[in-house]
């Protein structure tokens, strides 16, 4: 992608840091970056991801727009409801910043999917809301040699984690197994106010805006997290385990499933 | 109290009875109590007893008139059969406090009434309404112009004082419409004139003013404007102020700027026009000048109105073009874009199939707008707008003006007023001279050239000026015979003429003698006879031949063997000097061009010959190439054409279906056979140009113009040079040594040709390309060997050239290279020779191609986009080079500096030009980042 006079325009604010420049810009042409999910977390990861100019975004969610998502779920509209998440995601991208190549996919990731999807991409950003995934995403990405971006909400509470697979802790380095079903409230059942949703996401495009660009450092190996009533970050060191099921010494991990049934209770109780 | 200008005043009329039985509506603007513009606007109601108008309409005329530093004087409507008093309806809608309501009324068909009132406490009270005289000049200059008026007498004292040398001055000087004649020190002053309008009194005005300031020489040129000659730089602000005083300004008649607008010289009073475009490009040309990117565009931009499909204006060759019509109704326009003429004509394509009059503004401005973000500023001969068309295809380009369409929006046209009295509303002027009594010739003349106007019992007539001069006296008398002639009106036509017009029957006869007596061509009865010209190598430092001395002998030749004839009464001639087309011979009946060509080391002139233009109903298409011979044969070969043409071409045959008949075929034979040369010991006269007496040469054209037929004839020699290397290679002995002697001989020569020198001997020849092109290390060292074995060869020293063949051979590969390296100001740009002794270069391609011959110009742009560009370019050259940019004053030069030092950047200086930006160095730190 050419760097011509209405680009230059619209990027300048990021062209003229010292950090970034032509350079930088490029390499965010260039970049591919995989969103799985296009919920609270990956509304503003890919609004922001979009404006920066990145010059492939993926993004792949099964879900249509509820009216519940739109307290946090800012990339979708009260027009959109009812609409496959992707699209109306694909659509508000494309309003941003039509440079943005945009490969959409209204469907579940799965083990047997979730390989062949990211394949090709530079990042990824987990942003889904149940657990089995992001176990699955961690497996996949760490399998892969993928870097991608680990990050949870609940209530007033985010998390997340930068995995560099086979340089820096990844999921179940931290926890090695999910939570038993209903050990842990969703979103649906707890709640979470939106605003939350919008910090965590972002610091996701953050790390990812990082990553391409070489700059800075990433929250590999720290788990952040923030405490949205108190307004407090707290940092929590995470180590590499050599024991990892699926990153350690002696992985037992080395082919993907499908962890615990993938749907939401909610939904599921919809259903 | 309100005061209407003439012009206005019948405007007003007019479009009330184009609107009845509909109530016309719009406002008025101006300086209180005088009113200066007119904003027709939609009557939204479409009705005869009331009206509204429409919030988007008000809010952009609103606008206008702020952005034109005016006030809203007056809403108008029409009664199309009631009095003009406010009817009870129209006070409920008086809501808008401070102005004057005028009412035009259509109730008496004998006298249109028109009255103004005020309201007060719902009550209306009659306003005093006055009619007045129209302000001078033939379209309102923008206050703008008078800025840049007052601009350019600074430019010119620092000039004089020392401060601004001339190639500072030059960029400040063109887009003035002032440019440097070739005898240094003089100047022309092209004075624009929309759609050639010109009335008596200005005409009286110019040749006053030529006299004055100039030598007192006058030229109508090929695009309606008229030109003062011979102007002493330090008398040019003076001359400009002068112009200012009667509404007339040169400003953007030359440069990078919008050009004058033409449009069909007998606009307003032609038959066959759909409707009277003549305020539309007054219109116009108030809206692009009052614009500032007007005068700073990638190159020249040209427009032009044609009042119906006959396209009289050339809309085929225009960047913008438009072409009246009617579409359920409403007066609007095709629009035409991105033709043009010069190396690489082309026609303009449709773009749009109708655009309503209220819309006209836009589409000029859409057009201009892509011209001004496509436009390959970097290269000079790529930058036309017809480029843009051929690099993004037809379906390209109108998606593009579609966009800008889009993004210019709502530009509401208003109109100045202008003393129009086509229309017939006023009376034409008795004659005050009268005819000459049974005089045989006018009787010829009046078949020729009057032509009845649209308006019934009033005439216009054409009156040709050989190759568009008139000293001023002549111009004075002009005036006097078109005014004793009771004309209402003229316009300079593309012919490089006159017409004059709006006269009675009588005027015919007192016109056609007082023109006899002034001057012979005045009464010309041919365009074949007129053959319009460029001003040709004797002024234009671009010319390669001396056109107009071939008009001439043109000319001459026609008149002495009777070549005209009735059914080749409407053709034209045309004559370019060079193949840029200031002649317009791309659109002539029968056009040439010259060029400079080589045979046995001599330079002549030669020309290219083409026919078969066609526009209009009759299709739109280019004349096309039919041979190029030596210019001494041209009249030889034109001559047995025309002799042939008469008896071939069928009465009523217009001349592009007998071109596309037989006519081609006829004049392709014609000049074939007289493609010959003769020697130079035969004939010298081959070798010398019309009218003079000394060889044809190159000399004196200089690089930094952009001299297209220099560059067509340095790759001619170079392909020569090629060619004769070749040979070699294929041939031995001394057929292998002149081959070889040839090669080395043409490559340098060109090289030199580009510097303009024209060395006489090859002896000198040789010693100029040392000094040119080996000293400064464009050529290795080394390469003296090669040129001095050519030499001892040629001088019979040395007897074989085979030990030099590679040396010849590398020089000739080199000259090709720096000749392909050429950027659009004529420099190479690759680098310097390197190695055996030559000093070391410290860069390499970046200072060459980013250094001080080519600084990023950043001027009107913002702030922080200005350092967003400036980094981007310069992370693109290696550390330690230098780039070179230039900044507006304020901000931006306030924070780009500061920001590139914040970053670790060298910035070497900042500084402050005349013209009033910065130019600021900056040295790229190592290593990246």
């Amino acid at each position: 992608m050419e760097l011509n006079v209405e680009r230059i325009e619209r990027y300048s604010r990021q062209i003229i840091l010292p950090e970034v420049g032509g350079e930088g810009q490029r390499k965010l042409f260039d970049a591919r970056v995989l969103l799985v999910g296009a919920g609270g977390l990956g509304s503003p990861a890919a609004l922001y991801l979009a404006a920066a100019g990145v010059g492939t975004l993926g993004i792949i969610d099964s879900d249509d727009v509820d009216l519940s998502n739109l307290g946090r779920q800012i990339i979708h509209t009260t027009a959109d409801v009812g609409r496959p998440k992707v699209e109306s995601a694909e659509d508000r991208i494309r309003a941003l910043n039509p440079d943005v190549r945009i490969r959409a996919l209204s469907e579940r990731a799965t083990a047997a999917t979730l390989p062949g999807i990211l394949a090709g991409y530079d990042f990824v950003i987990d942003g889904t809301d149940n657990f089995a995934s992001k176990y699955l995403i961690n497996d996949a990405c760490v399998l892969a040699g993928v870097p991608y971006s680990h990050a949870g909400i609940i209530r007033f509470q985010g998390q997340l984690l930068t995995v560099l697979p086979g340089r820096s802790a990844c999921l179940r380095c931290l926890f090695p197994s999910p939570p038993p079903e209903g050990a842990a409230p969703t979103c649906a059942q707890a709640g979470i106010l939106g605003p939350v949703a919008g910090v965590i996401g972002t610091l996701q495009a953050l790390e990812a805006a990082r990553w391409i660009l070489g700059i800075g450092d990433l929250l590999a190996g720290r788990l952040l997290i923030y405490d949205a009533l108190r307004a407090r970050f707290r940092e929590v060191a995470i180590p590499r385990d050599p024991r990892c099921p699926v990153c350690g010494e002696s992985p037992t991990i080395r082919e993907l499933r499908d962890e615990a049934p993938v749907a939401c209770p909610t939904r599921a109780a919809r259903v | 109290m309100l005061e209407i200008p003439n012009g206005i005043w019948e405007d007003l009329i007019a479009r009330a009875r184009a609107a009845a039985p509909i109530e016309a509506c719009g406002i008025l603007a101006g300086r209180d109590p005088r009113v200066e513009r007119i904003y027709p606007m939609t009557n939204a109601d479409r009705s005869g007893e009331h009206f509204s108008l429409l919030p988007e309409e008000q809010f952009a005329v609103a606008r206008d008139i702020r952005r034109r530093g005016l006030a809203m004087l007056a809403l108008y409507h029409s009664h199309p059969a009631t009095p003009a008093r406010m009817s009870e309806e129209d006070l409920r809608l008086a809501f808008t406090p401070g102005i004057a309501y005028a009412i035009v009324s259509l109730a008496d068909p004998d006298a249109h009434r028109i009255a103004a009132f005020r309201v007060a406490e719902g009550r209306p009270h009659a306003d005093d309404i006055r009619r007045v005289e129209d302000p001078p000049g033939t379209f309102r200059m923008p206050e703008e112009i008078r800025r840049d008026t007052a601009a350019y007498r600074r430019h010119v004292a620092d000039h004089l004082s020392g401060t601004l040398p001339p190639e500072r001055l030059r960029p400040l000087r063109v887009p003035m419409g002032i440019y440097e004649q070739r005898v240094s020190g003089l100047f022309m002053v092209r004075v624009r004139l929309p759609g050639g309008e010109i009335t008596p009194a200005i005409l009286r005005a110019l040749a006053r003013l030529a006299r004055a300031h100039g030598s007192g020489r006058l030229h109508v040129t090929t695009r309606q404007d008229v030109q003062i000659h011979d102007v002493a730089i330090e008398r040019t602000p003076d001359l400009l102020d002068a112009l200012l005083e009667h509404g007339l300004s040169p400003r953007g008649g030359g440069g990078n700027t919008v050009r004058n607008i033409t449009a069909c010289p007998l606009a307003g009073v032609c038959p066959r026009e759909v409707f009277d475009v003549s305020p539309y490009v007054a219109a116009l040309t108030e809206h692009y000048l009052t614009d500032r990117s007007s005068f700073e565009l990638p190159r020249k931009f040209k427009a032009c109105f044609s009042g119906c499909e006959d396209d009289c204006a050339w809309s085929i060759v225009a960047d913008v073009g438009f072409v009246a019509c009617v579409r359920d109704g409403r007066p609007g326009f095709r629009v035409y874009g991105g033709g043009g003429m010069g190396q690489h004509s082309r026609v303009s394509i449709l773009l749009e199939e109708f655009v309503p009059e209220d819309e006209f503004l836009s589409a000029g401005e859409a057009v201009k707008r892509l011209f001004e973000r496509h436009g390959d500023r970097m290269n000079r001969h790529r930058a036309r707008l017809r480029f843009v068309l051929d690099r993004a295809g037809e379906e390209g380009f109108r998606d593009l003006y579609r966009q800008e369409r889009a993004a210019a929006g709502r530009i509401p046209p208003s109109f100045a007023p202008i003393a129009r009295r086509r229309d017939g509303t006023a009376p034409a002027v008795a004659p005050t001279a009268g005819a000459e009594p049974a005089d045989p010739s006018f009787a010829a003349w009046r078949d020729a050239n009057a032509i009845a106007q649209k308006q019934p019992g009033l005439w216009a007539a054409r009156i040709p000026i050989q190759l568009g001069d008139l000293s001023a006296e002549e111009a004075e008398a002009l005036a006097g015979a078109i005014e004793a002639s009771g004309a209402a009106w003229a316009r300079a036509t593309q012919e490089q003429g006159l017409l004059a017009g709006g006269m009675h029957e009588a005027g015919l006869g007192a016109l056609h003698a007082s023109l006899a007596r002034i001057r012979e061509d005045l009464v010309g009865l041919r365009p074949l006879l007129h053959p319009v010209a460029c001003a040709g190598a004797s002024t234009c430092r671009l010319g390669l031949c001396l056109s107009r001395n071939l008009a001439r002998a043109l000319i001459e030749r026609i008149e002495r063997e009777a070549l005209t004839s009735p059914a080749l009464n409407a053709a034209g001639i045309r004559v370019s000097g060079c193949p840029n087309a200031c002649g317009q011979h791309p659109i002539s009946d029968i056009g040439l061009h010259g060029v400079a060509r080589r045979i046995d080391g001599r330079l002549l002139p030669f020309y290219r010959v083409f026919a078969g233009v066609r526009r209009g109903q009759a299709g739109r298409a280019l004349s096309r190439p039919a041979g190029e011979i030596p210019a001494r044969a041209i009249p030889d070969a034109i001559a047995e054409f025309l002799r042939g043409a008469g008896g071939e071409i069928r009465p009523g045959e217009s001349f592009a279906d007998y071109i596309d008949r037989a006519g081609f075929a006829r004049l392709e034979s014609a000049l074939a056979s007289r493609s010959r040369v003769a020697s130079y010991a035969e004939d010298p006269s081959f070798y010398r140009d019309f009218g003079v007496e000394e060889e044809f040469s190159l000399a004196g054209r200089g690089p930094g113009e952009c001299g297209a037929g220099l560059l067509d004839l340095v790759a001619v020699d170079l392909a020569e040079a090629r060619k004769a290397l070749d040979e070699s290679k294929a041939a031995a002995g001394a057929a292998r040594d002149q081959a070889l002697y040839r090669a080395i001989a043409s490559a340098c020569r060109a090289l030199l040709e580009l510097r303009g020198i024209e060395p006489p001997s090859d002896r000198a020849l040789f010693r100029a390309f040392e000094d040119q092109l080996i000293e400064p290390a464009w050529f290795a060292r080394s390469t003296r060997e090669a040129l001095d074995a050519a030499l001892d060869w040629r001088l019979g020293d040395r007897s074989d050239l085979a030990g030099a063949a590679p040396g010849i051979a590398a020089l000739v590969d080199r000259a090709d290279a720096l000749f392909r390296s050429l950027d659009s100001a004529l420099r190479f740009t690759l680098p310097k020779a390197e190695g055996d002794g030559a000093k070391p270069q410290a860069t390499g391609l970046g200072e060459t191609a980013r250094g001080s011959t080519h600084p990023i110009d950043l001027r009107g742009v913002p702030c922080p986009i200005n350092f967003a560009r400036a980094k981007i370019a310069l992370e693109a050259i290696p550390p330690g080079e230098i780039l070179e940019i230039l900044l507006d004053d304020g901000e931006p030069v306030k924070n780009v500096p500061a920001s590139f030092r914040s970053q670790g950047q060298e910035v070497l200086s900042v500084e402050a030009m005349p013209e009033g930006h910065h130019r600021v160095r900056v040295r790229r730190a190592g290593p990246p980042r």
